[in-house]
């Protein structure tokens, strides 16, 4: 760690972030959400929490009100009480089995939790710090704390540029609000948000998959999806970057998704709130929040009236989330959509060649490739996929095809910047495919039905 | 016929855990292999292991916050432009009270910008001052801080 940063700047630093279950508990502590165990249900209160405390940041920038820890946190729980009451009342859902812990089970946690152990000793040793967490995630945070809310002048001073001032507001909203609570930024602190998130996504996913399939296929595949993000995390160094934020909300709003009592209104407000969460990480979380949710609604055909809530439910977040943002980059004047690389169907086609070879060498490179092989041959290990798994599969191919089209936006040989950053912004594919695995298993009642 | 074979359900569990397990020792077995002494050490730098030559200019960076009056502006110089740029932008966060002005910016030379730089940060240095009216403040690991004499 930085030899001038004291134990108690990271402590406190990431301390700040216990904040985030707080702010929304007052929806995930409704009565519809205790079908969740209550170690999944903090970790459901977490993610959502910071999807609503980043949005009220974004709407304190807006309104000209500068950022206070304790306005903001008291802001977005009472979003969160809010958007609870939007919830229709309904008998409380059967609680988890209290049923002792499977032997496969068992081995599946011990499995996840060496994963992130290990995650946890690469980040202490320094050896997976991001790069783009100290050129500019970091110094953003830093200095939107300094100014007390999104510094649109810094954003627009021309020294400034390689800052991506359009990039969604999540990470480094969240960063400066920890920032503000320990005084300085803390390198360490965000640094171990690798591990404390993966370490959050193996308490939190088998619990929410046991919706979706029996509790040991759900245990089984949790681990794996794990043990493939520690492997691409610790090989395409995404410590405290935006990469692990963006991974857990997108795992947790898929699971959910998966689940058989999916067509819960309480289940989907929690997903799409989370949709929403990934939107406002990284750009990449856009097209997934809009493929997930699409498909979600060919899935399961209803009345008008009740897609139409659904979609809603499922998609209003994240169009709330981004309007704000979007609302703030257009009366600065920095931004009105995202672009970097040229306009939208402004393609290159003649670097096809080059994308399609540097792809599969980047992931090649990243563990041998194993993180997505690995899941792959499970799945197809697993028989012809059902039905349900269209959602990850399909959520998955439109991601897939959405990075594709952006490595064709840029002018110049795009194979250097697919060699750094193609493992990272695909990572979200092998958890897609062990969760389309976990729809093999779901024909069999599990811990709800 | 054994109760695995009965049962396909369980077998395709098995093989699923038996897959998160070898992802999970992958990532342990390259540090398993090489001496732990060497890797349970505190890292001088938040990089150390990530990339070392950026550890380096990092050091040098937190070399120079002591000396960097808060609020003073500065520039950083370097013999090729792509660490100049690596470390302009990780002084932004690292000096936060401090104005980066950039020698180069992406391989575009920016002298007018940094000529407005109260302090001088020259990584790797020669052993002259980079430029003439540059008073010698100190020589740290990886470089030297220079100052700029005030205009009249």
């Amino acid at each position: 760690m930085a030899p001038a940063e004291t134990l108690m700047v990271p402590v406190v630093w990431l301390g700040t972030l216990a904040l985030l279950p707080a702010a929304g508990a007052p929806l995930v502590a409704r009565t519809a959400y205790r079908r969740f165990a209550p170690a999944t249900r903090a970790v459901l209160a977490g993610a959502a929490g910071a999807a609503l405390v980043s949005f009220v940041m974004s709407l304190f920038t807006l309104a000209g009100i500068p950022w206070s820890i304790l306005p903001i946190a008291a802001g977005a729980a009472l979003l969160a009480r809010a958007l609870s009451a939007l919830l229709p009342a309904a008998p409380a859902p059967p609680a988890p089995p209290a049923s002792r812990r499977g032997r496969t089970e068992a081995v599946a946690a011990a499995a996840a939790g060496l994963c992130v152990l290990a995650a946890l000793a690469c980040t202490l040793a320094g050896s997976v710090s991001s790069m783009d967490l100290f050129f500019f995630w970091g110094p953003k945070a830093q200095q939107f704390a300094i100014a007390r809310g999104v510094d649109a002048a810094f954003l627009a001073d021309s020294s400034h540029a390689y800052m991506h001032a359009y990039y969604p507001p999540l990470v480094t909203n969240l960063g400066a609000l920890a920032t503000m609570a320990a005084g300085r930024f803390s390198w360490a602190g965000a640094t171990l948000t690798f591990p404390l998130l993966l370490g959050a996504l193996a308490l939190a996913l088998p619990g929410v998959l046991a919706g979706a399939a029996p509790r040991p296929a759900g245990a089984a595949v949790s681990a794996l999806a794990i043990g493939a993000l520690a492997v691409i995390g610790i090989r395409a160094v995404v410590a405290g970057n935006g990469d692990m934020p963006l991974l857990a909300f997108e795992t947790l709003a898929m699971a959910l998704l998966l689940r058989r009592d999916a067509g819960d209104p309480a289940i989907q407000l929690l997903a799409g709130i989370l949709l929403a969460g990934a939107a406002a990480a990284k750009v990449e979380g856009l097209p997934f929040a809009l493929a997930a949710a699409a498909l979600f609604l060919l899935r399961r055909r209803g009345s008008a009236r009740e897609s139409a809530a659904t979609a809603a439910r499922l998609v209003l977040p994240a169009a709330a989330a981004l309007g704000a943002w979007f609302a703030f980059g257009a009366t600065s004047g920095l931004f009105a959509v995202y672009s970097e690389y040229g306009p939208f169907l402004a393609l290159h086609l003649d670097h096809w060649p080059a994308v399609a070879r540097e792809i599969p060498r980047a992931l090649a490179s990243t563990g041998r490739g194993l993180p997505w092989a690995v899941p792959l041959l499970c799945l197809a290990a697993a028989g012809r996929p059902r039905r349900d798994a269209l959602l990850p599969l399909g959520t998955g191919a439109a991601l897939a095809a959405f990075l594709v089209f952006t490595y064709l936006h840029l002018a110049e040989d795009p194979s250097q910047w697919i060699s750094w950053s193609a493992a990272r912004v695909l990572a979200p594919l092998p958890v897609l495919l062990a969760l389309a695995i976990v729809s093999a298993d779901a024909s069999e009642p599990g811990g709800l039905a | 016929m054994s109760s695995l074979a009965r049962d396909p359900r369980t077998l395709r569990v098995r093989i699923w855990l038996a897959a998160a397990l070898l992802l999970c020792l992958f990532p342990l077995a390259p540090r398993l292999a090489r001496p732990l002494d060497g890797q349970l050490r505190r890292p001088l730098t938040p990089v150390d292991l990530t990339d070392t030559e950026r550890a380096r200019q990092w050091l040098f960076l937190d070399s120079c916050r002591p000396l960097l009056p808060p609020g003073s502006s500065f520039t950083v110089l370097a013999d090729d432009p792509r660490t100049e740029m690596a470390l302009f932008m990780m002084g932004i966060g690292l000096f936060p009270s401090s104005q980066p002005l950039a020698h180069s910016y992406y391989f575009v030379p920016t002298p007018d910008e940094a000529a407005r730089a109260r302090y001088v940060l020259r990584y790797q240095p020669a052993p002259s001052a980079p430029e003439p009216g540059l008073r010698l403040v100190a020589r740290v690991p990886g470089g030297a801080l220079y100052e700029r004499a005030a205009r009249p």
